[in-house]
């Protein structure tokens, strides 16, 4: 399902650079829909899987991999030198990003290309269907935790501790715990909350949850790398080889608010 | 450089049909799109671009693809289309530009099918005689001109005949043939052939020879020979790297005779 069609700014970003994506990324062309014959040439719609607040994802003419066209800097930075060190698979895999600097009017635009994950925001289905709703509710509120805890360490780090104390939808589903947290701008304290936070969801009942936040947490203890949203939005399989196997593995699909924690 | 001809309406319309099951089919060759724009249709975003062709004939066009070294062809021709398939694969010499895919369409053009080939890209088509006119200067170049133009003329005449056209054609009375019968006029190209075959230009004499000996080996006749139907391939193992191939195989017939 489509939830936002591919906007206007989008649709501009990619007709203008298609020329260099023909030449440099032919494999990773967008799809294109409802083609058309016109009087001069071939019209089409580019096909989007989702757009959301920093930009869209689109499949592309290799089944597998999507193009993702985003303004967030430190998505574009993770996927250039921070993924390709993690010592454990948590992402999905990046192939390839080009910054796009001469876009008027949008100095910070990035395409990245990386494997497709589906199911994607759709974790809640099978952990009911596995466990049970009472169940499924309580690993639920173990990541709801654990994203909240991380959205107050990347404010705290950040300096925006104020814009997320005025944010009342944001502030009122706090617990008073965290909210004390988030007030002292105890950096060492918001992490340390994440980490514990994170740690419960590696020793969930869920294996694939547990798997991941596993994951997570080797990757914070070995490399200091944090992530700061970490929701089920953000979440979805991948199918990959193991031996003469291809298994499901959920991972992080959309890795924003990323930093590396100088300890 | 101008078009000679543009992409007509009917080989865009192909193309825009068949774009989604080319994007399953052969991604890495689908055409490539030139100016491309965003627009609007309603409010929905879409963008707007051209498939510009590198050519057009009689039968169809060809396209510049993703893949620098393929082209893709939109054919109504069934013989270039049946021998791309069947035939080319087969060849004992290598005197055909390389088919890499072929797929008939499910739709047809003046009640023909179409059929999309991709092959190996090739360079200076139609231009043979230019090339020899530089190194071998003019006088040689007319001669291999009208050695291939005669060669062409028989191929005509044996096609038709083999087809079913007789004395009482006007097509081959103006082509000057003196016989319907089939071995003869299939003799008199091969003798037209062979006149290639000792012109004195290698590249040429390659050419031809692979084409009399696949005609003998395999009895694949080759009907629309003409310098426009000709080009280079990169060849390691040639003289100057490149080979000279048939890149436009119309008019193709295997005869059992």
């Amino acid at each position: 399902m489509t939830l936002i069609r591919n906007p206007p700014w989008a649709n501009h970003v990619l007709a203008s650079v298609w020329s260099v994506l023909q030449a440099e990324v032919p494999q990773w062309l967008p799809l294109l829909d409802a083609v058309t014959a016109s009087d001069t040439g071939i019209i089409g719609a580019i096909r989007e899987l989702g757009c959301g607040s920093y930009g869209c994802v689109y499949p592309t003419i290799t089944a597998g991999v999507v193009l993702k066209m985003t303004t967030d800097d430190t998505e574009a930075e993770f996927a250039t030198k921070i993924a390709p060190t993690l010592v454990r698979s948590i992402c999905t895999e990046y192939y390839k990003v080009i910054p796009l600097l001469d876009i008027p009017d949008n100095p910070h635009i990035y395409l990245l290309w990386r494997e497709e994950a589906m199911s994607v925001g759709k974790l809640y289905a099978p952990l009911i269907d596995d466990y049970g709703q009472q169940r499924a509710d309580e690993i639920y509120e173990l990541i709801d935790t654990q994203h909240r805890n991380g959205q107050i360490a990347y404010g705290i780090m950040g300096e925006e501790r104020d814009e997320l104390l005025a944010m009342r939808m944001f502030v009122q589903k706090l617990r008073r715990p965290q909210r004390a947290m988030l007030e002292s701008g105890d950096m060492d304290q918001a992490l340390t909350a994440w980490v514990e936070s994170v740690a419960d969801l590696a020793v969930c009942d869920a294996p694939y949850v547990a798997e991941l936040f596993t994951g997570v947490l080797e990757v914070y203890n070995r490399q200091h790398v944090f992530f700061g949203d970490l929701h089920d939005g953000n979440m979805g399989i991948v199918t990959r080889a193991e031996g003469d196997d291809r298994k499901p593995h959920w991972v992080i699909t959309d890795p924003g608010q990323v930093a590396v924690i100088n300890t | 450089m101008a078009r000679a001809v543009r992409n007509p309406a009917w080989a865009n319309d192909v193309i825009a049909l068949s774009w989604e099951q080319l994007e399953r089919l052969v991604p890495a060759w689908m055409p490539r799109l030139e100016a491309v724009s965003a627009s609007t249709s309603g409010k929905r975003p879409i963008i707007v671009g051209e498939a510009r062709e590198y050519g057009c004939g009689a039968y169809g066009c060809v396209y510049p693809t993703l893949d620098d070294l393929v082209v893709m062809k939109i054919t109504t021709d069934d013989t270039e289309g049946e021998f791309a398939a069947t035939l080319a694969p087969t060849l004992q010499q290598p005197i055909c530009v390389e088919y890499h895919k072929v797929i008939k369409l499910g739709v047809k053009h003046e009640g023909k099918h179409v059929y999309l080939l991709w092959r190996q890209e090739a360079n200076l088509v139609g231009h043979l005689v230019d090339v020899v006119d530089d190194d071998k200067g003019s006088d040689v170049a007319d001669e291999i001109h009208a050695l291939i133009s005669d060669q062409h003329r028989f191929a005509q005449i044996a096609f038709s005949v083999l087809r079913g056209a007789r004395m009482t054609s006007k097509f081959l009375r103006d082509l000057g043939a003196i016989s319907d019968d089939p071995a003869t006029v299939l003799n008199d190209w091969a003798m037209a052939t062979t006149d290639l075959t000792t012109c004195g230009v290698p590249y040429v004499e390659g050419l031809f020879q692979g084409i009399l000996d696949v005609y003998r080996a395999q009895r694949i006749f080759f009907g629309d020979l003409h310098a426009g139907n000709l080009g280079a391939v990169p060849d390691t193992g040639a003289p100057h790297g490149i080979r000279w191939v048939i890149t436009d195989p119309g008019h193709v017939a295997v005869v059992n005779l």
